[in-house]
């Protein structure tokens, strides 16, 4: 058991508010329609609620923190990151063609 | 054998931790902080590694996982590693997002052999990407991993006998999994391998209550003062661990006085002393036997 699938529906139950009310209200009905395992659906009907709500009010903390960052970045910053990440993807397009060695 | 002892370095913090690296032996700086940083901050970030040793901790990859790292993200922790030529570098074993959602913060992944499997594929590629192999961090939960077949210690222990990359063994984060889910820290250190800690962790957390279902976890906020069974947890693994260790104190917000952190990591170097002392005494006995 455990696959990116179970991660992916994990990432949405912890992040997304309307997905957990909506699994919590009818766990078989949400674990059901993104196909998940009957193994990983068993795992998933006896998970720990107490938990549950605890680490999604955390992580829903963390995420209104980041996009408060993000809301605040200047425009210096957004360039910088898109310049970062257009360079990363060019080194790892080299990298994978070959042209380039990692240290 | 030269123990050392620091703190992370947080901006809050930044004067008082300058004005005492007398008292400080190493500071761990958030690398994903300098991922976007200007070229005079990454100067100022190299310039601290002159100064101090210096250990650079990474927060988003999310190596933890059966999905594959996104090697984007390890391009940039490369090319800081590369620019800053740190002491260590480290990542938690957490994975952050799933399916293209992100999590916001480190989540617990299943404790099976298949993300064993996928965390030992995900740190040879960030091997391979940034040159060096991170020492990789246990992290607190206060929600039993759905689907895990496994408790913390053997999914731990599993993942460094799948890998080659030491442990930073956060004990406060040990000590709340503990709490939370009815464990002795004190057997989980007895089960994992000492001589593959590279650093140890120590920070503070406080209760939390949920209020639609019954219960209440220990949070690891980095807000609290270490509580004394975290330094207990320091004195036995200093008792048991052959090699020099590297304690690091995480402190994230509600800054006290900057002498009660430096008091913190007096404490620490009191219990390495203990454990020491302790472990010399064992091998004294074990010699004459």
């Amino acid at each position: 058991m455990s696959s990116p699938r179970l991660e992916a529906f994990l990432a949405r139950l912890y992040a997304d508010e309307e997905f957990r009310e909506r699994f919590l209200a009818a766990p078989e009905a949400a674990t059901e329609m993104l196909g998940l395992t009957p193994e990983e659906r068993a795992a998933l009907a006896t998970i720990d609620l107490t938990g549950l709500e605890l680490a999604a009010r955390v992580f829903a903390r963390k995420l209104n923190y980041k996009a408060e960052q993000r809301r605040r970045q200047d425009w210096r910053t957004r360039w910088r990151r898109w310049r970062r990440d257009w360079l990363a993807r060019l080194r790892r397009a080299r990298v994978a063609s070959g042209d380039f060695a990692d240290p | 054998m030269t123990d050392r002892v620091g703190l992370g370095w947080r901006a809050p913090l930044a004067a008082d931790i300058l004005a005492n690296l007398d008292r400080i032996d190493v500071v761990e700086v958030i690398a994903d902080d300098y991922f976007d940083a200007t070229v005079r901050d990454r100067r100022g970030l190299c310039l601290l590694g002159r100064q101090v040793s210096l250990v650079l901790h990474g927060v988003s990859l999310g190596l933890a996982s059966t999905a594959p790292a996104d090697v984007i993200r390890l391009d940039h922790m490369a090319r800081l590693v590369g620019d800053v030529e740190p002491w260590l570098w480290s990542e938690h074993l957490a994975f952050v997002r799933g399916g293209g959602v992100e999590i916001g913060h480190l989540a617990a992944p299943p404790r099976t052999e298949a993300t064993i499997e996928g965390t030992a594929r995900n740190l040879a590629t960030a091997r391979a990407i940034v040159g060096s192999a991170p020492l990789v961090e246990n992290i607190a939960t206060i929600i039993e991993p759905p689907g895990s077949r496994m408790d913390e210690a053997a999914w731990l222990h599993g993942v460094l006998a799948a890998t080659e990359n030491n442990l930073l063994l956060d004990l406060h984060n040990l000590y709340a999994n503990g709490c939370n889910f009815d464990f002795d820290p004190r057997e989980a250190i007895a089960a994992l391998p000492m001589e593959r800690v590279g650093c140890l962790h120590l920070a503070g957390g406080t209760w939390v209550q949920a209020t639609r279902f019954p219960g209440r976890r220990l949070l690891d906020d980095h807000r609290h003062a270490t509580p004394p069974p975290v330094f207990d947890l320091l004195e036995e693994v200093a008792r048991r661990a052959p090699q020099p260790l590297v304690v690091l104190l995480e402190r994230d917000g509600d800054y006290p006085p900057f002498d009660e952190l430096l008091a913190e990591l007096d404490a620490a170097r009191a219990a390495l002393a203990r454990g020491r002392a302790a472990r010399l005494v064992e091998t004294d006995v074990v010699a004459s036997a």
